[in-house]
């Protein structure tokens, strides 16, 4: 044989021809048809890595043709039909052998089954086998995990002794990069195809999710909630304003969101198209990278039914380490004697909660005015009301609460352990005309916050039909309903503040209601009970219907109708809170109800040539339109006489508070074309133009073009590599292109005035109860901008080595965006209407991504291991803005002012504040610093915080705030390492971030006296002349505001290393389940989020982006009071039949 | 593929071609007084600032925390960065001194909308144009007046110009007199909705413009002709109400008094409070109208002067001697009785909301019940931008978080303003005795109107009145100038109390850092957190320019925008 590859083929309804060109290609035998039929013989055959003889016979089963090598040429002719008649078929004819790998060591466990039948058996330990077979004719399977699928036909042998060779690299394999189809091997940009198998392990609801640690330059961020969010950069942050969501391409139909949708088991590949060169084919939304993802098919062969399930519990992490009663009311008088608001005879503080002792007394109740002790005639319990519109409420009837004096753990009672379990049931199979995967998925999880919860019930139906050999018709539809209750992450709102709620509150008062009382800050678990039925439903129906003509002489066209449909119904009942306080006290529903309509329709002609011995061309072209429409509407109502479930719809609310909605439009349509060249596999060429227009663009701007260019040489089929045998493959890649990025609002172009009843209506008339609308500009439209523009180049290798066993793909890139769509902050003096994007900015990306690989099979058969890391780092600066040098976008405030800054020669969204250089210990130091807030009496004296003078001019301003941290990793990885001994299977993923910043925020809450609440134990260690090396300043409210101003004190250390996933799987051998008729059955038990090891304070350091929205890079890495993940502890099956 | 493929109009909202029409133009006229109560410019829901807490028309933050009248209120921790307002120790990154510059900005940007779409508009009535252009330029000079007395240093922002970043360089007076003057030469005399301006509220303004400069010969022949002629926009002559609380009530309103008034209206099918006076959300008390929050508590100080003397008349001197008795540290279901016996000016109880004495309709005052009993801002409650019990859920808001914003107006020039005004410049000018005749009629009013009641056991009014109020006019000459401008800044004090004015009237009189000084030393003995606290002259009369706005006015990285003096 000329060549020592294996053959790896998959064709279906291919004419002979075809296929034993591609088997010259692969193998450079020539070939000879004795028989002028034969050629255009249509077969199907699929084979791995298989050797050239069983190729053969695999595909001239059944036809009636026979094959030999004559002289280099491989000679196919009919089968003589004597021979048939020569040797009758013989029944049940016996089959022995031994199975042993490469080194002639046996193979235990390896199932053998004849095709087609039912006969089956495994390999003993001595590697034999016996097995009864229907006739010569028979097929043998060989099969077993790490190693290639071996495949033997009858014929006259009794004794059949095979050799079965581990599996190695998957260079062969065909994935599907835009729009079409390449060998891996021939690929030159940067594309990671996605151990799927891998990603299934991590129970998740949605595939993003599974994605975090897997594939080097992909980063994920997700909060823990039940269907939370989940945040997908590739290759670092490329847009400022424009978002940074990669372009998600299902089946071939594009979606930009909506993953919870998504059943992640229905997913059998998927690539991640990193570079300009690979993503450029989908032009103006690819600037931040392509995941293409094909769901499962059916396969041709009987049915199959497969069921996979788990089911797991998960549990909080510990909580936050908060006050006690009694600390948390010593720091209340160790405050007041701070700022002298003692009683100038007793010398002692006073208090409406603690009394007016020398010592703080927890009282055993508490009012709304503050605390009673035992027999105050005030907590007598006739005079409980939770009615605050009682007469005499607060003078004669009270509300009061029963003292929890040993602390209420809120963390404990707003959390559980809550049960995960998602369960999928598939059938596929077909014939050589007809395929069908028909899928139904349920996923069930509760929130470790009580009351959260994510369930998603699915199903999808693919199906291919063929017409007339030439034409296949199908289609992949998916409809799923999702319904989720959430929690709202936000500081001000659970679960933050769970731990920042008062301790010696109980849950409930005197009279079995919540206890509560806005003097007490609210309650953090009665929103969460409140808001459990508040469910939010999603019904999106996905998929697309195709027609594919194959035309011969490699011409194929495609024509393809995308549907994405969505409807969002979410109804929000707020039910009246009496304990709270805060007038109205009204129950509210709001109803929101929207749909989203995405319309695809993408057509192909594909032209795929070898031309001689060693030229392989293949071209596309197409045309794709998306016509996209939203539409929604919100109304809201009060006054509800009943608050029962069953009562909460709006016909039952009497006032209507607000009714409102709107839509929009945009379409894009786009052309492209794409050219794959090699020689010999040897060097490869690939060029890439896609031409787009976008509605959300002024009509002089419409237009944008895409081009990309790549090249790879694959040096290991070089003459002079050859002779190095231990490397199998080695591929030098380079690339360049171009991709945009559209994401600005559809109707950025247009100046439009609108009316809003709030906010430019006035009652203009004098009237009470009755406005007069009026209008205002509501936003001003920029027909100037065009596309965010992207410049990637991209270098790689690819080496492969000892036959498999190691793996090494580096990939190098600098990816700079130019033009970005900013909306710049404007002046007040432009008034508050929205402002358009401009194409002002720049940013760079520049990184390097590296994936290892390494494959362990030891002679010793009964071991196998895998072992898989990646590692990748990036470093953004953003190269251009608006201004100048000293211009900056600032992040978002909340209870501080905008702690992160997007500016010129800095990361995106680095932090910024002041920097604090200890405490002033001495009344001489304090006298010899700057002048602190403008008010030395109050800051400029021992025990408060020292804030470092930046600009020496004596006075600390804002002009003192610098740069203090930066969210951006120095680097991330991932580390998956399997492995297996017999029917036992063992893999561990952990995964980590290291050198990043977080800004932990919600230290403003629990390390100072803002608002009332629990503090963090930190407080403890606040300054005195006792202890002078103390973390916070000298407890003292008034000085509070400007000390927590952001501040190097809220900057941690965000690395982490974290056990994402471990999981335990046995699978039955074959002689059992055989007996129950199964093919398969595994079960398994796993842990994830099993371990962290991190030095960050907060709750979890994974808190990457915590908001979502439009900008949401301008807040990474800060805590606002996340969803915790949780750990879960899973048991699970799959079983085939 | 066709142009039609793409045309994707906007959904829901106007293009400026729809605008350009009689009713597009008063539509967008109504959008721009809609800001006038400072309310709803931002939609920056993360701060709170569309809620207007600090950019309220009414100014309480920055025309009355900051002086002597009021505290914040509440706890030290609530709204921590409002306390540097009340101690004058502004930063110019504080979270709140943009707010009013925004509101303000964003005001001017609308009335410059409508100016703009006027001039665009073909064939429009001569009359109309004029007409719309008046009153687009009366609410701009309103926007700019407020910006120059808070900010001194502004950025004068007019039609023409697309790039608003310019230089604050430039005194704003000139150009605010200009459209005030362009408005009291083109506003009719009365307007079909009494919420318009019409050209005596101009007027009005135009001479308060002049009493800021101290053009007090500009400003006389203006006051007397606004004295003797001037009508409000539903054609009452101007005149003072009977009754001083009818100033403050929601029945009473765009009464005769009432000069120029910011409407309010609650539960108007907006769905939500923004329209009512939303601003004053916190101003309420725990127990009573809107149960929230205990912000703006009148001061110590304010009450005191509240006192008189034997005669009837202010203390100006001694009335911070020693304190109104209350019940601080008096817990309510303990018992306490006012005092009766000093004798005090009636308007005390319509100002502010103590312990013992009825607040409205909803009883007496409750006293540390109603205010926060956590906080640190003494024992009493404003009153003035309150609602009645019998008005709850109808004139009070039914929804949203905080349940006191109501249809009270708040009236930004009262006719009471305008007879001080004119006794001032009379009093400047030397005649002390018309002087004297203005300030007298403002005590007559409040001798004769209406003082609250006592309340019987059952909570029922009775004939007597709550306190033993005492109050006369001043019977003989006064015997200096010096003496009537005493007099005349101590009346303005007394009856326009809590009403915003009193920081920008001790600026404009050069005697904030005197009086505010005196009144911090004093204040800090019962307040404790003012320790330390100071207002630094020729820096704390104005806020600083916001530390955002000078960076967002960047030209090629360089600001347009330079700080105030001392910042």
């Amino acid at each position: 044989e000329s060549k020592a590859q294996k053959i790896t083929l998959n064709v279906k309804n291919t004419t002979l021809r075809e296929v034993m060109k591609e088997i010259q290609r692969q193998q450079g035998y020539s070939f000879f048809f004795r028989g002028d039929d034969i050629a255009t013989t249509r077969v199907n055959v699929a084979v791995k890595q298989t050797e050239l003889r069983h190729v053969m016979d695999r595909i001239l089963a059944g036809h009636g043709l026979a094959w030999s090598i004559e002289e280099g040429t491989i000679v196919i002719a009919h089968e003589p039909p004597a021979m048939l008649q020569r040797e009758p078929p013989q029944q049940n004819r016996e089959v022995s052998g031994r199975v042993t790998d490469q080194s002639g060591a046996a193979l235990e466990g390896v199932t053998i089954t004849a095709k087609g039948t039912s006969a089956a058996t495994t390999s003993d330990a001595g590697g034999n086998y016996r097995i009864t077979v229907p006739d010569r004719a028979s097929v043998l399977l060989f099969t077993i995990l790490g190693y290639e699928t071996a495949e033997l036909t009858v014929a006259d042998q009794r004794v059949l002794n095979v050799t079965m060779n581990a599996t190695v690299s998957d260079l062969d394999e065909v994935v599907v990069v835009g729009y079409t189809t390449q060998k891996k091997a021939s690929i030159t940009g940067a594309v990671a195809v996605v151990a799927v198998d891998d990603l299934k392990q991590v129970p998740a609801n949605n595939f993003a999710q599974q994605l975090q640690g897997r594939v080097a330059g992909v980063t994920i961020g997700n909060d823990g909630s039940p269907g939370g969010n989940v945040m997908v950069r590739i290759r670092g942050v490329g847009s400022i304003t424009g978002g940074n969501d990669p372009l998600y391409i299902i089946d071939g139909v594009p979606t930009q969101g909506g993953l919870n949708q998504i059943n992640p088991n229905d997913i059998e590949s998927m690539q991640i198209l990193k570079d300009a060169s690979s993503a450029s084919i989908y032009g103006a939304r690819a600037s931040n990278g392509v995941v293409i993802i094909t769901t499962k098919k059916g396969k041709e062969g009987k049915s199959r039914l497969t069921v996979e399930s788990f089911y797991g519990v998960q549990r909080p992490s510990a909580g936050p380490s908060m006050l006690t009663p009694q600390q948390f009311a010593d720091l209340v008088w160790e405050n007041y004697r701070n700022i002298g608001n003692v009683n100038p005879t007793t010398g002692n503080p006073a208090d409406a909660t603690f009394g007016n002792g020398a010592n703080p007394v927890i009282p055993d109740y508490l009012l709304l005015q503050g605390g009673a002790m035992e027999g105050d005639p005030r907590v007598a319990l006739e005079n409980y009301t939770n009615d605050p519109t009682v007469p005499g409420f607060g003078t004669t009837r009270f509300m009061f609460a029963k003292t929890n004096k040993q602390g209420t753990d809120w963390w404990d009672v707003v959390t559980q352990l809550g049960h995960i379990q998602s369960h999928n049931l598939s059938v596929s199979g077909g014939s050589n005309k007809n395929t069908y995967a028909i899928t139904g998925g349920y996923y069930d999880q509760q929130g470790i916050f009580k009351h959260t919860g994510f369930k998603r019930y699915s199903a999808r139906a693919n199906t291919t039909f063929n017409i007339m050999d030439i034409i296949t018709v199908g289609e992949n539809l998916q409809f799923a309903y999702t319904d989720n209750v959430s929690a709202i992450i936000r500081a001000e709102n659970s679960p933050a503040l769970a731990y920042q709620m008062a301790p010696f509150m109980p849950v409930y008062d005197v009279g079995g209601n919540f206890a509560g009382g806005r003097a007490l800050a609210d309650h953090p678990y009665t929103r969460q009970y409140r808001n459990k039925d508040n469910h939010a439903y999603n019904a999106r129906l996905f998929g697309n219907t195709f027609a594919e003509a194959n035309l011969g002489h490699g011409i194929a066209l495609k024509t393809s109708l995308g549907i994405d449909y969505a409807n969002f119904n979410f109804s929000n009942f707020s039910p009246s809170a009496p304990e709270s306080f805060l007038l109205p006290q009204q129950a509210q529903l709001s109803v929101t109800n929207s749909y989203t309509t995405n319309v695809i329709w993408t057509n192909t002609l594909n032209y795929r040539k070898a031309f001689g011995d060693q030229h392989n061309l293949n071209v596309l072209a197409g045309t794709e339109a998306v016509k996209s429409t939203f539409r929604n509407t919100i109304t809201e109502k009060a006054d509800f006489a009943f608050e029962d479930i069953d009562y909460r719809y709006l016909s039952a609310g009497t006032t209507l508070l607000n009714a409102t909605g709107g839509g929009s439009d945009s379409r894009l349509f786009s052309y492209f074309g794409k050219v794959d060249y090699n020689y010999g596999e040897k060097y490869l060429v690939s060029a890439t133009i896609r031409r787009d227009a976008s509605s959300r663009f002024s009509p002089s701007h419409r237009w944008g073009t895409f081009p990309a260019f790549s090249v790879g040489w694959r040096l290991s089929e070089e003459p002079f590599l050859e002779t190095v045998a231990f490397i199998d493959e080695l591929k030098l890649r380079g690339g360049w292109g171009q991709t945009g990025n559209q994401e600005v609002d559809s109707y950025n172009q247009f100046t439009t005035y609108a009316t809003n009843l709030h906010t430019s209506s006035y009652a203009i008339d004098g009237q009470n109860n009755a406005l007069v609308p009026g209008f205002y500009i509501g936003a001003q439209g920029n027909p100037d901008a065009r596309w965010e523009a992207q410049t990637m180049t991209n270098l790689g290798v690819d080496l492969s080595i000892f036959n498999g066993k190691f793996a090494v793909t580096v990939d190098a890139y600098d990816r700079k965006s130019s033009d970005l769509l900013l909306v710049i902050p404007s002046p007040a003096t432009d008034g508050q209407n929205r402002r358009p994007a401009v194409n002002i900015g720049g940013i760079q990306n520049k990184g390097l991504d590296i994936a290892l690989n390494y494959r362990g099979r030891p002679q010793n058969n009964d071991w196998q291991y895998d072992v898989g890391l990646n590692w990748s780092v990036y470093r953004n600066r953003v190269t251009e803005l608006y201004g100048g040098p000293e211009t900056f976008i600032p992040g978002f405030s909340t209870r501080q002012a905008p702690f992160t800054r997007t500016a010129v020669g800095k990361p995106i969204s680095a932090f910024y504040g002041y920097t604090i250089d200890g405490i002033l210990q001495t009344q001489e130091e304090a006298d010899a610093h700057a002048t602190q807030g403008g008010d030395r009496a109050l800051y400029n004296q021992p025990g408060r915080f020292k804030f470092r003078d930046v600009d020496q001019n004596g006075v600390i301003d804002a002009n003192d705030q610098t740069f203090i941290g930066n969210p951006h990793p120095d680097f991330t990885y991932g580390l998956n390492i399997s492995v297996s001994y017999k029917s036992f299977d063992l893999s561990v993923f952990v995964q980590g971030v290291q050198g990043n910043d977080i800004y932990n925020y919600q230290k403003w809450w629990t390390d100072f006296q803002n608002l009332t609440g629990n503090r963090s134990v930190r407080m403890l260690d606040s300054w005195s002349p006792e202890n002078p090396n103390a973390m916070l300043p000298k407890t003292n409210s008034i000085a509070t505001g400007f000390e927590s101003q952001a501040s190097t004190y809220f900057i941690e250390d965000g690395s982490y290393l974290r056990g994402k996933n471990v999981m335990i799987g046995y699978t039955f051998p074959s002689k059992w389940t055989n007996r129950l008729n199964m093919q398969q059955l595994r079960l398994y038990i796993q842990a994830t989020n099993f371990f962290t090891l991190t030095k960050y304070s907060g709750l979890d350091p994974e808190v990457n982006l915590s908001q979502y929205g439009s900008g949401a890079d301008r807040d990474i890495g800060v805590d606002r009071g996340i969803y915790p993940l949780a750990q879960s502890f899973n048991f699970g099956l799959t079983v085939g039949f | 593929c066709s142009e039609d493929f793409f045309s994707t109009p906007p959904l829901g909202t106007a293009s400026q071609v729809q605008m350009q029409n009689p009713e597009g133009i008063d539509k967008l006229l109504i959008g721009a007084y809609s800001l006038l109560d400072g309310v709803g410019a931002s939609t920056d829901g993360w701060t709170g600032r569309n809620e207007g807490r600090a950019s309220a028309v009414t100014n309480w933050l920055i025309g009355d925390v900051a002086s002597d009248d009021a505290y914040k209120g509440s706890t030290q921790s609530d709204q921590a960065e409002m306390n540097a307002f009340e101690r004058n120790s502004i930063l110019p990154a504080n979270n709140f001194v943009p707010d009013k510059w925004i509101a303000l900005y964003d005001g001017i940007s609308r009335s410059n909308e409508v100016l703009r779409v006027i001039a665009k508009t073909e064939g429009l009535d001569p009359d109309f144009a004029s007409r719309k252009t008046a009153e687009a330029r009366f609410l701009r000079g309103y926007y700019l007046f407020e910006l120059r007395k808070i900010y001194f240093r502004v950025p004068i922002i007019d039609e023409t110009m697309f790039d608003t970043r310019v230089a604050n360089d430039q005194e704003a007076w000139p150009f605010i007199e200009a459209d005030l003057q362009f408005a009291a030469d083109n506003l009719p005399p009365t307007q079909a909705e009494v919420g318009r301006a019409n050209t005596w509220a101009a007027k009005a303004f135009l001479a308060k413009c002049y009493l800021f400069q101290r053009k007090f010969v500009e400003a006389k022949p203006l006051l007397d002709d606004i004295i003797a002629n001037g009508i409000t926009a539903n054609g009452l002559k101007y005149g003072l109400n009977d009754c001083y609380y009818d100033n403050f009530r929601i029945a009473t309103k765009n009464s005769k008094e009432s000069v120029f008034a910011v409407q309010m209206s609650v539960n108007d099918g907006s769905g939500g409070p923004l329209n009512a006076n939303y601003g004053e959300h916190l101003n309420f008390p725990l127990v009573g109208p809107g149960q929230c929050c205990g912000f703006f508590q009148p001061s110590q100080n304010l009450v005191n002067a509240f006192k008189t003397s034997a005669d009837g008349l202010p203390m100006f001197d001694s009335f911070n001697n020693n304190d109104l008795k209350n019940d601080e540290g008096i817990r309510s279901s303990d018992p306490f009785e006012p005092d009766g016996e000093t004798p005090l000016d009636p308007r005390l109880d319509h100002t502010v909301g103590r312990r013992g004495i009825a607040y409205l309709d909803w009883g007496l005052h409750g006293g540390e019940t109603w205010v926060n009993p956590a906080g640190d801002g003494g024992p009493y409650s404003p009153k003035k931008r309150s609602y009645r019990k019998e008005e709850q859920g109808t004139q009070s808001t039914t929804t949203g978080w905080a349940g006191g914003p109501n249809a009270n107006n708040y009236t930004v020039i009262r006719f009471a303003d305008v007879l001080l005004w004119a006794a001032e410049c009379e009093a400047e000018l030397g005649d002390l005795e018309k002087a004297r005749q203005y300030v007298n009629q403002i005590r007559n009013r409040a001798k004769n109107g209406c003082a609250v009641k006592k309340l019987d056991a059952n909570g029922m009014e009775t004939a007597a009145p709550a306190a033993n109020y005492h109050v006369e006019p001043y019977t003989a000459p006064w015997p200096s100038k010096d003496y009537a401008i005493q007099a005349i800044r101590f009346e303005r004090r007394l009856e326009l109390a809590m009403e915003g004015h009193r920081f920008y009237d001790l600026v404009r009189w050069d005697i904030a850092d005197q009086v505010l000084n005196t009144y911090l030393q004093a204040e800090k003995e019962k307040r404790t957190y003012l320790n330390g606290a100071s207002f630094t002259p020729g820096k704390s009369e104005y806020l600083p320019v916001p530390q955002t706005e000078i960076i967002n006015s960047s030209i090629g990285g360089m600001p347009t925008l330079i700080q105030n003096p001392g910042y």
